[in-house]
């Protein structure tokens, strides 16, 4: 059996684009030690920071919010956590069990957010409503969702768990597609805009995502090993999931080289041109005078509920009864 | 000897000789080393494992849907 190449122990992991194999204990630390360098090298948190991490219940969010608890109380700022019930069949219900287990493991105050209480329907529910696609709807609410609870938290930062191989696929499909404009948004972080939006920063830019599994598995981080039912394998992103695969294991390294290259010349992408402006329904970001959220729910139930959105995220977030923010980033 | 592996998330199922290494096992399973994970006994296992006929196996697609 293969030995780690640092003490000799079982490894668990062969880290091809560095010729060397890991036990668990040095797996874990490997990961930790990247997700640490990255923060650092993208400046993605600053001490004092109140860090909002969502997390569905799957390998990747449950790795963020194992590795910014641990280094939470080495650099000094605070996670709380965020998980949207969808009310997608089973699914959900066991998303729901993993988050809570996960946060309550360690010790995060956790934001439970249902899409039912929010607008009465389920995002099926809605997708059918709208007539769109489950997952485009799916995806508009969660961002809304998201983005609304930072704000009424005056977090500092949104941490995705978006892992390197998610933002090497949606880099080639935007190249692809030649939606350059996407391209300049899947940097290791996005700025706030003050009282509109809070910056996304994403701490496993740098993580492969065997790296993010293995993580979550080896912490003993509980999370869920199914996928959401309305998965598409055949889609553009998860043929160039394969792909790049096959390509990484023939060039070790070609992943990494891509995104650093990517966050590097992230300035060089032509950036969207939609105006900001807020929402006249709710207040937050929106691209014209009525946001995508208030928009989508005023067509389905005849008024926008961005603003009852807003009072059942105020009332959860009181109820958290959180220290208050003395010096937030986001306020200056 | 005859070894039963259990894939994740699609709940097939293989059966693999006793011997067989990790590596072929993840291609068997339309996977490489890059989108998949062998579990042995519910712990993963590096590339050059051979599979052993009381070991409970387990192959994971790591690469998620989005």
């Amino acid at each position: 059996m293969a030995k780690c190449s640092i003490c000799g122990g079982p490894a668990v992991a062969y880290i091809r684009y560095q010729k060397r194999y890991l036990c668990d204990q040095h797996l874990v630390e490997y990961v930790e030690s990247k997700i640490r360098r990255a923060i650092s090298r993208y400046k993605m948190i600053r001490p004092g920071y109140r860090v909002l991490v969502p997390v569905s219940g799957g390998k990747d969010s449950a790795t963020v919010l194992t590795a910014l608890s641990k280094l939470s109380r080495e650099l000094g700022f605070e996670v709380v956590a965020l998980h949207i019930d969808l009310g997608i069949e089973d699914y959900s219900v066991k998303s729901k069990e993993a988050s809570m287990k996960a946060a309550s493991k360690l010790g995060v105050p956790l934001i439970v957010v249902s899409v039912r209480e929010i607008t009465g329907y389920t995002i099926p529910e809605l997708a059918r409503k709208a007539r769109r696609p489950v997952c485009s709807v799916c995806g508009l609410v969660k961002r809304y969702i998201i983005n609304l609870v930072a704000v009424e938290l005056e977090a500092d930062a949104v941490a995705l768990g978006h892992n390197a191989d998610d933002l090497a696929v949606y880099s080639m499909k935007s190249f692809i597609t030649q939606d350059l404009a996407n391209i300049s948004k899947l940097g290791p972080k996005t700025e706030s805009i003050q009282g509109l939006a809070v910056g996304r920063i994403r701490p496993l830019y740098e993580v492969y995502e065997k790296e993010s599994y293995l993580y979550a598995l080896l912490t003993g981080t509980p999370f869920l090993h199914e996928e959401c039912p309305n998965v598409d394998f055949n889609s553009m992103e998860n043929r160039l999931k394969v792909h790049i695969n096959s390509l990484e294991e023939e060039k070790p390294g070609v992943k990494i080289t891509m995104l650093r290259n990517m966050a590097k010349r992230i300035r060089d992408y032509p950036k969207p041109k939609l105006p900001i402006s807020r929402c006249r329904h709710c207040g937050l970001l929106s691209s014209g005078d009525e946001c995508s959220f208030c928009r989508l729910t005023r067509r389905i139930t005849g008024q926008p509920l961005g603003p009852r959105a807003r009072e059942v995220v105020r009332s959860l977030v009181t109820s958290l009864q959180l220290a208050p923010r003395q010096d937030s980033a986001y306020k200056s | 000897m005859k070894v039963k592996v259990r894939i994740v998330p699609d709940g097939r199922h293989l059966e693999v000789e006793a011997g067989v290494k990790a590596l072929d096992l993840l291609k068997l399973a339309g996977m490489n080393s890059e989108s998949g994970v062998v579990l042995v006994n519910g712990r993963p296992v590096t590339e050059d494992y051979k599979i052993r006929e009381d070991d409970e196996v387990t192959v994971v697609r790591v690469l998620s849907g989005g």
